[in-house]
């Protein structure tokens, strides 16, 4: 007996270890993919000096894999520090499924960077945890803010004040396999009518007409907050009948088949490369796709066209934001961000993210046509600005999407449950 | 049983402390030098076990969220986070989802990990090595097990369809996206995860029982069945209640398996409650609300854990 429960008691230890290592591991890794990881704080702690008075390090986080966007943007690093010897710029990478708890736990810590990269949707998250430096006076001195498209600065917008500035925009459009359609004899739709015949008709044995992502996390919200728009409706009004038709007309494509049901379990990557191997005919999705087809699928022919319009015609917008930590670094990063905005910095940064011109007075594609098709569907896009509770919003809408998709609830049934859980979320 | 006493470190082996000749000052020495060996371990505990219990049982008590997180002044509210936990309507959803999804894996992972225990118990050529390859299974991170599941389940390039159509059943369904399937889905990733950890406790286990009893049984006439219930299932009483015990509190938490499969999906039918603890407060921001829903979490195998000591102490002082 004694001997048994010794051995036990090792295992026990064993799998206690492990499971801990694991946990701790599997947060890192389910969504980061492999990166260089490095954990925060050890970066020296920020000198209190300001911008204009001897040597400063402006500690900088992101999280862009190895790829053009972050070559150029080491790149304007550098030429940054060689303009102003007196900055050192200290770049870390951080996984972007970490990032919340990296921001959280340096916060707690007393150790934060001085400017982050953030998904615009978070934004107001953070202007809410009160870490974010309020720019509004330095915006006022600086006069630019009239360049940028309005629906881009709404995301850095809290309570009246701006949090920060756009790094990169995109909206999504639709993406159409051009040999598919002409085999069909089908135009690019214009309308949800012409969207369901055509994704019907386009359906065949080795390809569905459509795909987007409904998965279990905000880019299924993102994918079809379009739709939503499109009706007329608005998340504050989610049982009105425009809301409901909506839905009706999203999970109808799932319905009819003309979407595959997996599109419950995949994400706007794994979209992509449905499109890209040719098991879709028409995709919803955004410009940062258009490196990766470009490498995965160099034969494919494809097209780009507006999403189809219901009542009214709309998009999304997404993107990434610069934000200021408030600290004694506030403003040498500010005149770090005001040099990063300059239109010849912002061109090859836009460029090389594949992402939409942030500023209205620079073009970055002359006579690129897909590039032209997202400018013109970024006039009709809007933010996900619904304050900071969105990643709870969101979460309460991809139920009502999965529930009606996966047929547990009607349009109605689903979207009042989702009405009613975030009715108080709401600002 | 007798084995259990002979064993003891509370008994024979030890010496009485010599007593007499010795100065106060060095005995006082003694005890220090006794408690600083046990200084290590204490400072370890309360570093990491008992300052966060401490801490996530304060933070539970106060409505902490974004907005006051990192400036404090979050309001004491008692135990209303508790409340509105429970009374949240995920909480009984995800409680049920919880059970089911651990008496499920623990019922097929106990049975299946006894029927190997037995088997390896034989010890045939090989043996050893078989035992050490279930281990792999083990061994493995669980975002590589979730992975590989997550594409079984997968609908029309899953294995698991692949397979229904070696028996002429054509299904192209996506089992991870039904919400019918998708939770006996993951329940059946984790029993697969968890088979070889009975395993290997019940094979430790059989290990001591006396081969003696089974031949006494086996002059008596007993058939494989009978020493089956009568020796093996009542000398393996204790390692049975452990593996379940240990069973039950690690899959009762499980959250990296899910969270990679499912994430909780498809409309929550796998959201179980580590997760609803993981999104309240590292999604949500709201701390306190996350506090008292880990604190709830923690509670009910710490319940189980408790009530299996009481049953032990009362099983050692009836014997």
């Amino acid at each position: 007996m004694m001997k048994g429960n010794k051995k036990m008691a090792r295992l026990e230890t064993r799998r206690g270890l492990r499971r801990g290592a694991v946990l701790a591991g599997s947060l890192t890794l389910a969504v980061a993919t492999l990166a260089a990881c490095t954990p925060g704080g050890s970066a020296a702690p920020a000198p209190s000096e300001t911008a204009d008075s001897g040597p400063v390090t402006i500690k900088w986080w992101d999280y862009y894999q190895e790829g053009a966007a972050a070559t150029q943007l080491t790149e304007l690093h550098d030429e940054y520090q060689a303009e102003n010897p007196n900055v050192t710029i200290d770049r870390e990478f951080i996984a972007y499924a970490d990032l919340k708890q990296s921001l959280l736990q340096s916060a707690g810590a007393g150790s934060l960077p001085d400017v982050v990269v953030i998904n615009s949707p978070d934004h107001q998250q953070f202007a809410e945890l009160g870490i974010a430096s309020d720019l509004d006076d330095k915006l006022a001195d600086w006069g630019e803010l009239d360049a940028y498209p309005e629906g881009v600065i709404a995301s850095a917008t809290y309570e009246d004040s701006v949090y920060g500035l756009p790094i990169s925009a995109n909206c999504l459009a639709i993406f159409y396999n051009k040999a598919m359609l002409e085999e069909a004899g089908i135009e690019p739709p214009t309308t949800w009518e012409e969207m369901e015949e055509a994704a019907a008709a386009l359906t065949t044995p080795e390809h569905y007409g459509f795909a987007y992502s409904a998965i279990n996390n905000q880019q299924a919200v993102f994918q079809y907050l379009p739709a939503l728009w499109q009706s007329g409706g608005d998340l504050y009004d989610l049982t009105s009948d425009e809301a409901v038709a909506s839905l009706d007309y999203w999970a109808g494509l799932m319905d009819a088949g003309s979407v595959s049901q997996e599109a419950l379990n995949w994400d706007q990557a794994a979209v992509a490369t449905e499109f890209a191997q040719g098991r879709a005919a028409m995709m919803i999705n955004g410009p940062w796709q258009l490196p990766f087809l470009e490498t995965e699928a160099p034969d494919l022919d494809y097209g780009v066209a507006l999403l189809p319009a219901g009542e009214e015609e709309a998009s999304v917008t997404g993107g990434e934001n610069y934000m200021i930590i408030a600290g004694a670094n506030e403003d040498a990063s500010w005149d770090l961000l005001k040099w990063l905005q300059k239109p010849e910095n912002v061109t090859p940064m836009n460029v090389a993210g594949g992402s939409l011109p942030t500023r209205t007075d620079i073009d970055p594609f002359p006579d690129n046509e897909t590039i032209g098709t997202f400018t013109d569907q970024l006039q009709v896009a809007r933010p996900r600005a619904y304050g900071p509770a969105y990643a709870e919003i969101a979460d309460q809408v991809v139920v009502a999407l999965q529930s009606r998709m996966t047929g547990t609830a009607t349009s109605e049934d689903a979207l009042t449950t989702a009405a009613n859980a975030i009715a108080p979320l709401l600002p | 049983m007798s084995s259990d006493t002979l064993t003891d470190p509370r008994g024979v082996g030890t010496a009485p402390p010599p007593r007499g000749g010795r100065s106060r000052s060095l005995q006082w020495l003694d005890s220090l030098g006794r408690y600083g060996f046990v200084l290590p371990a204490i400072i370890f505990l309360i570093v990491f076990m008992l300052y966060p219990l401490v801490y996530t049982f304060n933070l539970s008590l106060f409505d902490v969220n974004a907005g006051n997180f990192l400036t404090g002044g979050a309001p004491f509210v008692g135990l209303e986070n508790y409340v509105q936990f429970l009374s949240s309507p995920a909480f009984i959803p995800s409680l049920t989802i919880t059970l089911v999804f651990t008496i499920g894996s623990l019922v097929f992972q106990h049975s299946i990990g006894f029927m190997f225990a037995l088997f390896f118990n034989k010890g045939f050529p090989l043996s050893g090595l078989l035992r050490a390859l279930m281990l792999v299974v083990w061994v493995l991170p669980a975002v590589v097990s979730a992975s590989l599941w997550r594409w079984i389940f997968s609908g029309s390039y899953g294995l698991f369809n692949a397979f229904l159509a070696l028996f002429g059943i054509q299904s192209s369904e996506p089992w991870l996206v039904n919400p019918a399937t998708a939770l006996p889905a993951v329940i059946i990733a984790n029993i697969w995860v968890g088979i070889p950890f009975h395993m290997m406790l019940l094979y430790a286990g059989l290990q001591g029982v006396p081969i003696q009893l089974y031949e006494a049984a086996a002059i008596d006439g007993a058939s494989a069945w009978q020493k089956f219930w009568r020796i093996t299932v009542p000398m393996m009483r204790p390692v049975i209640v452990i593996a379940l015990l240990l069973g039950f509190v690690h899959t009762f938490k499980v959250f990296d398996l899910i969270y990679v499969m499912t994430a909780g999906g498809p409309a929550g039918a796998t959201n179980v409650l580590s997760i609803e603890v993981y999104k309240l407060s590292f999604e949500y921001f709201r701390f306190g609300d996350g506090a008292a829903a880990a604190n709830i979490l923690l509670i009910i195998p710490l319940l189980l854990s408790a009530l299996y000591l009481w049953l032990r102490r009362r099983e050692e002082s009836t014997l």
